[in-house]
């Protein structure tokens, strides 16, 4: 299996499309050999991985590329045993502590203490510390970041972390402060119709720009999306005609379509229906937080300008709850109820207006 | 002391201690000698049969103090048909059902076992309707008790001792196997007069291996039917554990495929319950060595209207109250039967069981030792979400007129006594009005202001530590806040007039299937697709998707059908009809969850981790993906 975002990243920092100034500059600073915590932080699709890889790859050769799984166990103090999957090289492992959930600061803590208790032997010829990749560092608990922060003392003389995370606001100062911050923006909407064309070049297909174009702006700078749509599109109809139709994830039309629902009539009925539809998506492995946004981004499109901020105000004060709750399906629920109330309100204040 | 625990004894018993000078004295001094005490059960006779009026033809001072000792409940249980308190259509069902099963020439049908199920709660007399019905009809009983069990004995040990002169060992649930099958072949020894008796198998103790195997009961089961042409009565009452119950020991399919006929018995009404009462102790109070002025009618009534419709318990507790005068009670009862009586001239309705104010209930139920009750979850979701409401007083206060809408009638339940009833964990019962409050809400507003009261109680019980404590509080947060809002139905007539009066069914929640579904295909996902190192939103929310509608090759089939199964969405035929499973009126709630982010390990195991791991090098080094090295540490 190889996408086309697998198969064309790049894979040196100097092969990079974009951002080229600040590949230069992982290059010096990769270059001495040596280099200190690293976190790297930007949205969705904007090349992380792929820059972490690249310097990774200029610090111990291309025998980063040969990874393997390692499954390990670690025992909570509950006498629980967490299963984690690693991926790891002979020279850094990448591990995701979130998948361990609440005992996440057990992964962090016990798998940086053996990866970093073991010296490396030969040392002439491969660095003396070993990378460990935390991603989604954001998705930690305060727990795991803070035994993180010490761990991170302790052990800096054999061991580098490079953190990865969408938003460095979910991590705490201290080990921010820790870190020397890498960001990575997204791409701008021309970078990716340029990368899309160079990309179709490769394949030997032709890419009328018009379609480059409105993928750019359909992917919302999210260059995986943009490359999965673009692929999605060659499935769909090849050769390209300029206008063709950019499938979209089967998800994001239900989920629009909800909205629809919600929009269209507003009654316990309905409620229910939507009710239905979310657990539709829930079972479809969407994320909770990720319906919920994506509810109030088609909602707030038949919004005006005050209920816009109401409404937001509102979605975020559920995600709050709902980060915090148990069952989700509670505050999704109560969020598309307070919108169907508030918006019958506002549609009905809007026929008295016409009356008068 | 334990002669009020286990007085019960065989004829047999008695007439050997009365016709035996030396251990008649002892029994004066002890009122029970050890020796006769054969049974412990205390509840029914293990062979009752025509022989039965023996015990009254002895008469000694002896048997006087036991008859004192006897609880009324044993000696006053009915004899007659006429003093049974169950309802008289209950008793011809069963007696028709025996009946049928008895006559030699029987047509079989083709399904129709010689199996009758009692159910119902405890203490509305089953097993009063078959011990009398026996008597009626002239049969003998034969009922099984779970043996004390030999000790276990393994071979290898004491290999020295011969052990051809103990009886072999034998689990409980072959011997219960042996009862069963064997019951109908041989003919009880027949000593002195001979007479054709019927003969009816009782089973109300099982071996509790069956509660958690009841795969082997129903083999038996199955085994009997085959087999037997004589007719066994189980007993099964009510109960409102999850590991006991009527449902996982005769299943539906068992119960069809067998042709089990059921029979399930109703709480004794109250006037039927009372008069049994008062016949009771209108004997005693003249008869009895101990007397005591005859109990007022309010105290009897009360009684009653306490046990809940379980006579056994009423009559406990009637035993109780008269061991001293009932005058004290009195007052108490008094002023609980005048606010009652009160409220039904007002109502016009007889709302005896609902209609008791908390407060003097509660100390009426103390001063007599009522009965603990609990409700079947189907019930307590109902008075939930139809919330019925008292009629005004005239001494309630009236809230300004600002607050008006706020106005709500005075509540009949108290909905924190509905929630302890139901034996549930409060987070699983608010999930249950959860799912079928929306149908009950005409209102959006309403429902606004009920889904937010479920949110913050879920938020309540966000954090482990305190959760134990504020559980509670989030269940009562949930159940008010749903009454509350419930404007359709905040006074006392108003749920007669606003729609919704009628009957709706209820659902159990979706939420344990779905999260469940969410977390193993979460897992899946990760398992599936772990060595390209996505997280797992990209992975869920980009990349799933798009390799559904995209042609790469995939290697493995198990991810092919997963892709197939998460990947696409239906969005034409979505149908909006599902609204989960159904609940039944005895339905117990039999979904654990767990709350739990760990994804199992075991649906990683079943699955077959994927054979190539990384495809970064591919573009690189070309063909060299067979040099990769998989190597799986699992430590």
């Amino acid at each position: 299996m190889s996408f086309w975002v697998d198969k064309h990243r790049p894979r040196a920092l100097a092969k990079l499309d974009y951002h080229k100034e600040q590949a230069e500059k992982l290059k010096k600073l990769v270059t001495s050999g040596d280099f200190p915590h690293l976190m790297v932080y930007g949205p969705s699709g904007a090349g992380k991985k792929t820059r972490i890889m690249c310097i990774l790859k200029e610090l111990y050769g291309a025998g980063v590329e040969r990874l393997r799984i390692e499954h390990q166990t670690f025992t909570t103090p509950s006498n629980r045993k967490v299963e984690i999957s690693i991926v790891a090289s002979n020279f850094h492992i990448e591990v995701n502590p979130s998948d361990a959930g609440i005992y996440d600061r057990i992964v962090i803590q016990e798998l940086i203490k053996t990866t970093a208790q073991t010296q490396q032997l030969e040392s002439g010829t491969m660095k003396d510390f070993k990378v460990v990749l935390l991603t989604e560092v954001d998705r930690l608990t305060k727990e795991a970041q803070h035994g993180l922060r010490r761990t991170m003392e302790k052990y800096t003389s054999t061991c580098r972390l490079i953190l990865c995370c969408n938003s460095t606001s979910k991590v705490i100062p201290a080990i921010r402060s820790r870190c020397l911050g890498v960001r990575v923006a997204a791409p701008s909407e021309e970078q990716i119709a340029q990368i899309l064309q160079n990309v179709c070049k490769k394949e030997n297909l032709t890419l009328p720009p018009e379609l480059a174009k409105s993928i750019a702006s359909k992917s919302e700078r999210n260059l995986r999306k943009a490359l999965l749509m673009c692929e999605a599109c060659k499935v769909q109809q090849y050769p390209f005609s300029y206008n063709q139709a950019i499938p979209e994830a089967d998800w994001e039309v239900f989920l629009q379509e909800t909205a629809n629902q919600i929009v269209s009539q507003q009654s316990p009925k309905q409620l229910l229906a939507v009710r239905g539809r979310i657990y539709e998506l829930l079972s479809h492995c969407i994320l909770p937080d990720v319906i919920l946004k994506g509810l109030l981004k088609e909602l707030l499109k038949s919004c005006d300008g005050e209920l816009k901020s109401e409404m937001s105000q509102t979605a975020a004060f559920y995600e709050h709850r709902m980060q915090q709750g148990n069952k989700a399906v509670y505050h999704l629920e109560a969020f598309v109820a307070k919108f169907m109330s508030v918006y019958k309100r506002y549609l009905e204040e809007g026929f008295e207006g016409m009356d008068f | 002391m334990q002669g009020w625990v286990n007085p019960s004894f065989d004829s047999f018993d008695i007439s050997e201690v009365a016709s035996s000078p030396p251990k008649k004295k002892q029994s004066k001094l002890s009122a029970f000698p050890s020796t006769s005490r054969r049974k412990f059960s205390g509840k029914h006779f293990f062979q009752k049969g025509g022989s039965g009026g023996s015990t009254s033809k002895v008469q000694s001072s002896w048997k006087r103090n036991v008859e004192d000792n006897v609880p009324w409940s044993e000696k006053h249980a009915p004899s007659t048909l006429v003093e049974l308190a169950v309802h008289k259509k209950k008793i011809a069902e069963v007696e028709d059902w025996l009946k049928r099963h008895l006559s030699k020439n029987h047509p079989s049908y083709q399904n129709d076992s010689f199996i009758l199920l009692l159910t119902g709660p405890a203490g509305v007399g089953k097993t009063a309707t078959v011990n009398t019905l026996a008597k009626e009809l002239k049969l003998t009983i034969q009922e099984w008790l779970n043996p004390t069990t030999d000790i276990f004995q393994k071979d290898d040990f004491f290999n020295n001792i011969d052990y051809s002169s103990y009886p072999k060992y034998m689990s409980q649930v072959a011997k219960f196997e042996e009862f069963l099958l064997r019951a109908n072949r041989y003919q009880p020894l027949q000593l002195g007069q001979k007479t054709e008796t019927n003969k009816l198998i009782l089973v109300e103790d099982l071996p509790n291996k069956f509660y958690r195997d009841s795969q082997t009961f129903h083999s038996i089961l199955r085994r009997f039917s085959k087999t037997t042409r004589c007719p066994a009565v189980f007993i099964v009452s009510d109960t409102y554990s999850t590991e006991i119950n009527v449902q996982s020991l005769f299943p539906k399919d068992v119960v069809a495929s067998l042709g089990i006929h059921q029979i399930s018995f109703n709480p004794v009404a109250p006037t039927s319950m009372s008069k049994t009462l008062t016949r009771i102790a209108a004997a005693e109070s003249s008869k009895g060595r101990h007397r005591f002025p005859m109990p007022s009618k309010s105290t009897i009534d009360a009684i009653a209207q306490v046990s809940n419709g379980d006579i056994r318990s009423a009559i406990n507790a009637l035993q109780f109250a008269c061991l001293k005068d009932t005058g004290d009670l009195e007052d108490v009862l008094e002023s609980r039967v005048e606010s009652k009586s009160k409220k039904n001239k007002k109502s016009g309705k007889c709302q005896k069981k609902d209609s008791t104010n908390q407060s003097e209930s509660g100390k009426a139920l103390s001063a007599i030792g009522g009965k603990d009750t609990s409700l079947f979850l189907f019930r307590a979701i109902g008075k939930i979400l139809y919330c019925k409401r008292e009629p005004k007083h005239a001494s309630d206060a009236v809230l300004p007129s600002h607050l008006s809408h706020h106005e709500r009638d005075r509540l009949i339940i108290n909905p924190e006594e509905v929630v302890e009833r139901t034996h549930m964990t409060s987070e699983n019962f608010t999930l249950y009005l959860h799912q079928n409050y929306l149908e009950f809400f005409d209102d959006i507003d309403d429902c606004m202001e009920v889904a937010d009261h479920f949110s913050v109680a879920d938020h309540m019980s966000c954090d482990w530590e305190h959760r134990s404590i504020l559980n509670q509080y989030s269940s009562s947060v949930a159940t008010r806040g749903l009454i509350h809002y419930n404007t359709a139905r905040s006074f006392h007539n108003s749920a007669n007039t606003a729609g919704g009066g009628g009957w709706r069914p209820l659902h159990k929640p979706e939420w344990f299937e779905i999260s469940r579904k969410y977390r193993d295909r979460c897992a899946t996902a990760k398992a599936l697709f772990v060595g390209d190192c996505w997280t797992p939103v990209d992975l869920q929310t980009q990349i799933l998707p798009y390799l559904a509608v995209s042609n790469v090759p995939l290697r493995n089939p198990a991810q092919i059908s997963f892709l197939q199964e998460v990947g696409h969405m239906s969005l034409q035929h979505f149908h909006q009809g599902h609204l989960g499973q159904r609940l039944d009126e005895k339905d117990l709630d039999e979904d654990e969850e767990f709350e739990d982010s760990i994804p199992s390990s075991q649906t990683r195991q079943n699955l077959k981790k994927p054979e190539v791991v990384s495809e970064q090098a591919d573009a690189l080094s070309g063909k060299e993906e067979d040099t990769f090295v998989i190597e799986d540490f699992d430590d």
